[in-house]
């Protein structure tokens, strides 16, 4: 594995920071509190490039390879301190975009991937429910076929986007069937009777990504907005798992090489007992503490990114990544906020932000209990 | 290649002793012997044992009902690899 980067990275790289900085952090502070959306921002992403990354350039993207996906991805955490933002956009990109480009018929995709790389439209999936979270394919959500329609019964829970989405790939269970083959995946679109998000839900972090209950009662789906075969819903969603897992979290480590920098600068500059603190071991082993996760975290999301790259199964190194990279950006987060002191404690040093951004990482895309579950059992535990 | 991943699941797969000895059309879905990791494991052992890669849009019901319809699968990509042992056992 070679992570030297070229020419062309480094550059996209720049570019992505000096975008970040420019346009997506106005009025955060605002818009955290209040807990908003920004369309501006989603669409300025658009416009520079960050949706398409993934998507093949003949279905309308840039057709980046995932090594690239994840630098730009990384720049644009060190760059942007609106970390709902990217997650908003990380959801659409691995949980919606990579299961159309990967399973999606060419209507399909047609249908979907242009407004989705164009900033359009906003998207996501929906798995989890208010009886299954971590046990997810014990989805109480029902699917039955009525002639050339699906009606879909159930309620999603915890859906990122939802409030703003126009399409969502909706998991639900054919009933009677063992449960491994019981589950199929639905396009299903803002609108479609039955479908509606039922109330936003307020979040400890995040805030800027917007997330919502959804009820299906009698949702009638048309049969030509099932993504994959009947029963392929436990491949889709494991693919785009292993996908999320391996990438979601490269923003984190751009998030905490601005931690780790901004660490330095003020150990260095923040005097107490006639020396700047960065003198006492007790406050720079924290900062070599950072370091140190940091370039771990770094060389697993890599390395997960180049498997997938390869075409080679990442599960494993996938679930390292994300485990290590989540719990890393908790520890740095809480070290910064620890360096600065009561400042870092304060609204306005952004410290604390990270902190609650960095909490639900340890959660969404199966939690770190379940990483560990994952690891040991591909152990042969 | 039946003999192979009989074992490979009867050693590594099954978790209750009663389901065994485990027969090659015995449903591996119905029985609730595979779920989602153990068919992610079953998935890497067989990539390393017969050096084939094995598609996301592959891992389908179909394909890993049971150990006759795995090797049918995996006889199916028979030229890209699939079929040709590596390694031992
Ligand atoms: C910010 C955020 C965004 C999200 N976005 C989405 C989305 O867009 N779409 C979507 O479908 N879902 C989404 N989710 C939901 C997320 O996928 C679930 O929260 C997650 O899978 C865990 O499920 P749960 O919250 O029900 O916890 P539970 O599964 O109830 O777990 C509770 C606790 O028990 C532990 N536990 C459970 N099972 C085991 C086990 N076998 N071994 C050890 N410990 C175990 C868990 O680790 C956890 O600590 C989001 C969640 C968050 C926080």
């Amino acid at each position: 594995m070679d992570f030297s980067l070229s020419a062309e990275q480094r550059e996209l790289k720049a570019a992505a920071v000096d975008f970040a900085r420019r346009e997506l952090d106005s009025g955060l502070a605002e818009r955290e509190q209040a807990g908003e959306f920004s369309p501006q921002a989603w669409r300025a992403c658009a416009k520079f490039g960050i949706q398409g990354l993934p998507v093949p350039a003949e279905l309308g993207g840039a057709g980046a390879d995932i090594l690239t996906t994840v630098l730009v991805m990384e720049a644009l955490g060190y760059g942007c301190h609106d970390n709902g933002l990217i997650f908003s956009l990380n959801a659409q990109m691995w949980s919606l975009q990579m299961p159309l480009v990967k399973f999606g018929t060419p209507a399909q995709q047609q249908a979907y991937l242009p407004g989705l790389i164009a900033g359009d439209l906003v998207g996501v999936h929906a798995m989890t429910e208010p009886e299954s979270g971590s046990d997810a394919f014990s989805m109480r959500t029902r699917v039955e076929r009525e002639g050339d329609f699906y009606l879909l019964n159930g309620i999603k829970l915890y859906i990122t986007n939802a409030p703003v989405a126009d399409v969502m790939l909706v998991f639900a269970a054919h009933p009677g069937k063992p449960k491994m083959a019981a589950i199929s995946a639905f396009l299903v679109e803002k609108g479609t009777p039955g479908f509606t998000v039922s109330r936003g839900m307020d979040k400890m972090g995040l805030r800027t990504s917007p997330m919502g209950e959804v009820v299906l009662d009698d949702c009638r789906v048309p049969a030509a907005n099932r993504l994959g075969s009947e029963g392929a819903g436990m491949a889709i969603f494991n693919s785009s798992m292993t996908w999320e897992r391996s990438c979601i979290l490269a923003s984190a480590l751009g998030t905490m090489q601005r931690q780790l920098e901004a660490s330095v600068a003020y150990a260095r500059t923040r005097k107490q007992f006639g020396q700047s603190i960065g003198k006492f071991q007790a406050v720079s082993s924290k900062v070599a503490d950072m370091y140190l996760r940091l370039e771990a975290a770094r060389l697993l999301v890599y390395q997960a990114a180049w498997l997938g790259q390869q075409g080679k199964s990442a599960l494993t190194e996938a679930a390292a990544a994300k485990l290590f990279t989540s719990e890393a950006w908790v520890a740095s987060s809480l070290d910064a906020i620890q360096v600065h002191g009561a400042y870092g404690y304060m609204k306005e040093s952004g410290i604390e932000r990270d902190l609650r951004d960095a909490i639900a990482s340890t959660i969404y895309s199966g939690t770190s209990e379940i990483q560990r579950v994952i690891l040991a059992r591909m152990l042969g535990l | 290649m039946e003999t192979v991943i009989n074992d490979y699941i009867s050693r590594e797969v099954v978790q209750d002793a009663a389901l065994l000895p485990l027969g090659n059309a015995t449903s591996l879905l119905e029985t609730g012997i595979l779920d989602s990791l153990g068919l992610l494991r079953l998935v890497v052992f067989v990539q390393e044992r017969f050096g084939v890669t094995v598609d996301d849009v592959d891992l389908i019901p179909e394909h890993f009902e049971s150990v006759d319809s795995i090797c049918a699968y995996l006889r199916s990509r028979d030229g890209e690899g699939a079929g040709r042992a590596v390694g031992h056992g």
